[in-house]
Formats: C-alpha cells, structure tokens, sequence
C-alpha cells in the first residue's frame, strides 16, 4: 500500500532593479542580441558586469556583440530536472562570445554528447516571445 | 510596440521549492484519533514527558516511544504566548482581518500546540495563562492530512479555533517546566 503523502510548494516572489548593466544585457537578450561591456583595460566582459573582476574597476562602454561563440568547457545533462533550461539532454557549458574576453554559462542543445567538445562553435538561439529575462535567450546550439 | 523598445530595468521571479512529505505511522494515528475527536501523545518512559502529536521518539532522551506510550490529553489547556496579526496582503495570504494565534499547553502534555486561533475574547485580554478549550469541526467537515511534526494542519483541519474556557487562569509557575 501507498503511504498517504502531499505535496506542497513553497514559493517565494520577489522583484528587483537590475540597474544600467545588467538592465542593458538583459534588454538585448529581449531585443535578440548580446550586449558585452569594456573594462578599463579594454577587455571585453560578456556578461556585463559592473566592475572589472580582475581588479574592482568600475567597467564603461557597453558593446553589442555577434550571436556566435566558442565552447570552452561543458558537462552533459543526461537527465534533465524540471527547471532545467531544455527538457531533453543537454550541455551546460563555458562560451566566449566572439569579441569577448570572459565565458557566459548556458545551456547547448547539441542533440548528442558525441557533439559536445572544447573549440565547438555555437550560436545563440533565443525565444519566440520574449521578456527581458535571461530565459529571452534559449539555449546556443552548434553552427553547422 | 512602443512599450516593447523601452529598456528592462526590473526583474520579477518566483524561486520556490517543491516538497512531498509522507505520512508517518505515529503522525496516521494521531490523525485518525482526531478525527474521532481525540487528541493522543506519547509520553516517554524515560524522561515522563508527554509529545502531542507523538513523534515516536522523546526528544530529551532519543528513546523511541511506540503504541504502548500512547495517552490522552485534554482539549482543554491554556495559552502560553501568542501573536496578534495583523495579515499583510502578500500573494498566497489568505487571511485578511486581524487575529491572534498562541501556543496552547494542552493538559496532561509536555509540549504546546502552535498556532491555535483564539477567538471569543478581545486581542486585549489575550494573555499568557489564559484556559481555553478546543472548539471541534463537526465530524463530517474533519479532513485527513498529513501531520508535521507539530501538528498544526492536522488539528486545525479537526478544531476550528479555541476559546475561553471560564477556568480560573493558569499559574505561570505550572507550565514553566514545560517544553515549548
């Protein structure tokens, strides 16, 4: 017999500014691009982030960036969870977009793991409808 | 279209956890018992304390407790602390007038009940010390549920609220000794 059960959600709702940075990132995935940003130095950090990791400075220039980028490490999901970025197998992975000089993470439908490898070229894919969220940008899929 | 082109400047998220908990044995039994409008506990060998619900062990002592530890305590107990609320409108808040919920030392138990809803006395004269007894659900709107480990859900789906038992009120002295 079944042992009587239930189940609960717990959820909690909550609501931020985003500021000029990653308010601009996150405007660009909504209107289909990726936006990087400049350090002091002239390196190029995508995501922007508001200050230069490598030193503390205060980063300036926001850049728009091309679609395409570079795998640089990944790990195979083979059994996506609920909140998962896709609901088939996938890749999450380090990808330097072309330009930049820092890896975003995301997730890479590549089909097959077989396909999956360090120097992949990828391309973002982002969502028919789309919001201003980070989910605006779907996934990166390999460049045929 | 105009709306499309302006600049994200807020994010907006729900970040929640989903959760299954399971009946327990001694958590079924409490259930059924109140349903019958009975409210049960273990008390332990060891340290003589009696835990409503019954956890089937005595948190003093780690010595499990089983069927044969089991008693019966009172509806009638008396208020230990309380809060009065006043229900802020978060989404999920389904309460909206003020009201005061306390920890109830049943009698003949060790441990409090929480979040028992007094009702029939002014916030005011609310206070610790205070009898109160368990107003029962009728038995046909009494729901099973899954009991936590202290219990709320399941007695507030069996007792509506609590309130004012007349009794002369509690010396503090008499349930200082008791576990909250």
């Amino acid at each position: 017999m079944d042992r009587p059960s239930e189940n609960f959600t717990l959820a909690l709702k909550y609501k931020r500014t985003l500021g000029p940075v990653v308010g601009a990132f996150l405007t660009g995935l909504r209107d289909g691009r990726l936006v990087g940003i400049k350090t002091a130095e002239g390196r190029v950090l995508c995501p922007p982030l508001e200050y230069d990791p490598a030193n503390g400075q205060r980063t300036g220039e926001l850049v728009d960036l091309p679609d395409n980028g570079t795998v640089e490490s990944w790990s195979w999901v083979s059994e996506p969870q609920r909140k998962h970025p896709l609901e088939r197998p996938f890749a999450f992975a380090t990808i330097r977009i072309d330009g930049a000089d820092s890896a975003l993470v995301h997730a890479v439908d590549a089909g097959s793991r077989d396909v999956m490898a360090a120097g992949l070229r990828v391309k973002a894919q982002y969502a028919e409808e789309r919001t201003g969220r980070m989910r605006d940008l779907e996934c990166f899929v390999p460049i045929a | 279209m105009a709306e499309q082109q302006a600049p994200v400047v807020m994010m907006e998220e729900i970040v929640s956890l989903e959760y299954t908990t399971l009946a327990t044995d001694v958590g079924i039994r409490f259930m059924d018992c109140l349903i019958e409008g009975r409210i049960i506990g273990h008390k332990s060998k060891q340290s003589g304390l009696v835990y409503v619900p019954p956890k089937g062990y005595c948190l003093m002592t780690g010595s499990p407790t089983t069927a044969d530890d089991e008693v019966e305590v009172s509806d009638h107990g008396v208020v230990t602390g309380f809060t009065i609320i006043e229900p802020i409108q978060y989404p999920g808040q389904e309460e909206t007038e003020r009201y005061v919920q306390a920890q109830v030392l049943l009698d003949g138990a060790s441990s409090a009940l929480g979040l028992c809803r007094i009702q029939d006395i002014p916030f005011e004269e609310v206070r610790a010390g205070l009898r109160v007894k368990a107003v029962w659900r009728p038995p046909e709107d009494r729901q099973q549920t899954i009991v936590d480990s202290w219990g709320g859900r399941a007695i507030s789906s069996c007792i509506q609220h609590w309130v004012p038992s007349g009794e002369p009120d509690a010396d503090p002295a008499s349930i200082a000794k008791n576990m909250y």
